[in-house]
């Protein structure tokens, strides 16, 4: 990658890039006020908006309030945490097939959440974070030792972390027959923000702030890491330092998402691409419009879920795995292509 | 000297082969001596035979020891067509996501038609689904340039789909989803004679097709210039193998659901145990496959008292691993 190729690019991003982060910001309100409007429980559109700034103590006030609303910000927390994971995960490893999902990050948080809610079944809640943490850590590690081999290509390698996700599903599932294990476990697993309450807002919360920060802060940073390590050694970077920073904030904002909501995939993939494409090249903007693409993307696949079966519910995750598995086609296709 | 070579080669694989049988055999006998009941071995021979134990035998264990050792020998000749057809060391029904196509052409048949139907319409949709699945592979496959790991995430992510859409159409009909949960994870649980049967008859049909492939398969392994050269065509050769392998994870997949990685683990332990040809691979991998199958059956019988667990998890924990363990070795080669 030529250095001052990216320099010209990034300079006539800006105006570029913020007209789409505008756009992104508009379909995210439209997104999340269709979802505060849409449901099981007839409300009117308008209904609910009202109860939205002026909220009484009807049930209809309490259904926006305490229903739809933490809902829409689970959505939107869950949907950054994965998107920004996904861009960092594929610049350390250079992979552009690499997410939390393919890389077998979110099987390894849901398998220790899942061990830690059997063992232990009142850690419920914001518990479950630090058993995420440790999991999604530890495939971290494998998918590192595995690429730091360096015998693998992209491709191996994504199929390798998807071999690990299909294995770590396989043991959950053994794991949950076993222990007769109770039913919200199995939905928590689909990968869903149904049944969202503030609780669980405030429990991702601080770590998606914190993690989102760091990344936009450390966004310079990350640029000299996509290019070859060569090129960053010559450039002064502490490339290693850079990349367990990465490594790290992938861990946090992953494990997080999936403690909340169950493994969700595809958005992470998906959300670097999207971002990538229409704004190009360096961190700064990519991490940026990723943190309102992905609660865009995750919104619109909920409000499809609510819509798609109704009057029951489609979980999230079946959705993003309905869209995502041709997505992923698509980029592989680009890949090859290359 | 070449006709002791093989004559040696001859002689691991019988030995090979009844070393594997008398392990399928023990298998068999404490697959049907464990359970929620347990019987000795003299009470077992006397439930065959219509003593006391009869019902529970005949009705419950033997149906079930039996259709994990026939599917599990289908889906290890399946492994070894598609392997050859396809060159590809990865490739097998369950990895590129052909088992996942037929489950859910089975559930979507079981679905759509009426009950009285069952007994034709989920075997059509099984076969169907299937064949769909193979032909989507082969094509999006080959725009990839078929590179080894392209064909095999390819098959990944369409299994992937097919599990989504599965999913997808429980949530829709919640109602009709309870008993397809169990077998969609691949499991012999509630297997009956009928069933033993039907896959029997659909192994004896497909069995002149077996025969066929397995001789020719070991000029699957030439290049496609070579095949032509001797005025073989390429496209036949392998368009039957992968044909046949279709069928037989069809078979299969009607009657236990989609066991993972048995079709890819059974034809490279026979490899490693025999080597690459045909006439002992064939048959050491429908044996490994069998024995693979039933052991995870009694395994996800034992393990987790009283609890079952269904053999298509234990398969796949078992045959993930190898899957990475695979990757690691082909990408060293590559290097």
């Amino acid at each position: 990658m030529d250095v001052t190729v990216t320099k010209a690019e990034t300079q006539q991003r800006p105006t570029n890039s913020f007209a789409i982060g505008a756009v992104f910001l508009v379909l995210l309100s439209i997104a999340i006020v269709a979802g505060i409007g849409f449901g099981v429980s007839d409300l009117p559109i308008n209904r609910a908006l009202q109860l939205l700034f002026s909220p009484d103590r009807s049930a209809a006030s309490a259904l926006v309030w305490d229903v739809r609303l933490p809902r829409a910000a689970l959505a939107v927390a869950v949907g950054a945490n994965l998107a920004i994971a996904g861009v960092l995960i594929q610049t350390l490893t250079r992979n552009p097939l690499a997410s939390p999902q393919t890389f077998g990050i979110n099987a390894g948080a849901s398998l220790i959440i899942v061990i830690a809610l059997i063992a232990w079944p009142d850690i419920r809640g914001a518990g479950m974070v630090w058993p995420a943490f440790a999991g999604a850590a530890a495939i971290g590690l494998v998918m590192w030792a595995l690429s730091a081999s360096g015998t693998m290509g992209g491709m191996e390698l994504a199929l390798a972390g998807i071999s690990i996700q299909l294995v770590l599903a396989a043991v959950v599932q053994a794991i949950l027959i076993a222990n007769n294990a109770a039913q919200d476990i199995v939905y928590w697993l689909a990968g869903s923000v149904n049944g969202a309450q503030w609780s669980k807002v405030w429990i991702i919360l601080p770590f998606s702030l914190a993690g989102g920060a760091v990344a936009l802060i450390g966004a310079r940073h990350f640029d000299v890491l996509a290019l070859d390590e060569t090129t960053g050694i010559s450039l002064g970077q502490n490339a290693k330092r850079v990349g367990g920073l990465a490594a790290t904030l992938i861990v946090i904002l992953a494990g997080s998402a999936v403690a909340v909501s169950g493994p969700i995939g595809f958005i992470g993939l998906l959300v670097p691409h999207i971002v990538r494409r229409l704004a190009g090249g360096d961190h700064l903007t990519v991490l940026a419009l990723s943190v309102i693409c992905g609660p865009l993307l995750l919104n619109c696949a909920d409000l499809l879920g609510r819509v798609a079966a109704f009057p029951a519910e489609t979980p999230v995750g079946i959705v993003t795995a309905l869209i995502g598995a041709p997505a992923f086609l698509i980029i592989l296709w680009k890949q090859r292509a290359k | 000297m070449s006709a002791t070579v093989t004559n040696r080669a001859d002689l691991r694989m019988l030995t090979t082969s009844l070393v594997l049988f008398s392990l399928i055999l023990a298998v068999a006998v404490l697959g049907m001596t464990i359970g929620a009941v347990m019987l000795s071995i003299g009470q077992v021979l006397d439930g065959l035979v219509g003593g006391k134990n009869a019902f529970i035998v005949t009705q419950y264990r033997a149906p079930r020891v039996v259709i994990s050792i026939l599917a599990g020998a289908a889906f290890g000749v399946a492994g070894v067509f598609l392997q050859g057809a396809l060159r590809n060391p990865l490739a097998s029904p369950d990895v590129v996501g052909i088992s996942k196509s037929a489950g859910l052409g089975a559930f979507l048949a079981g679905l759509f038609t009426p009950p009285a139907w069952a007994i034709w319409s989920i075997p059509a949709g099984v076969v169907a689904g299937a064949m769909i699945g193979a032909l989507i592979l082969l094509s999006i496959g080959r725009s990839f340039g078929g590179g080894i790991g392209a064909l095999a995430l390819v098959g990944v992510a369409l299994g992937l789909f097919a599990q989504a859409l599965m999913q997808y159409v429980m949530v829709l009909f919640p109602t009709r989803a309870d008993q397809s949960m169990v077998w969609l994870a691949g499991s012999v649980y509630g297997s009956t004679s009928v069933k033993v049967i039907a896959l029997t008859i659909w192994l004896a049909l497909c069995l002149p097709l077996i025969v066929a492939a397995s001789l020719k398969l070991d000029t699957g392994g030439f290049g496609d210039d070579t095949l032509i050269s001797l005025g073989i065509s390429p496209g036949l050769l392998r368009g039957g193998l992968i044909v046949v392998s279709v069928l037989l994870t069809a078979g299969a997949v009607a009657s236990v659901g989609s066991m993972g990685f048995l079709g890819l683990l059974a034809p490279h332990a026979a490899r490693l145990l025999v080597g690459a040809r045909a006439r002992h691979l064939v048959l050491v991998s429908a044996l490994i496959g069998a024995l693979t199958l039933s052991a995870a059956d009694l395994v996800g019988r034992i393990v987790a008292l009283p609890n079952e667990i269904p053999a298509g998890i234990i398969a796949a924990v078992i045959g993930g691993p190898y899957l990475i363990f695979l990757l690691i070795k082909e990408a060293g080669r590559h290097e």
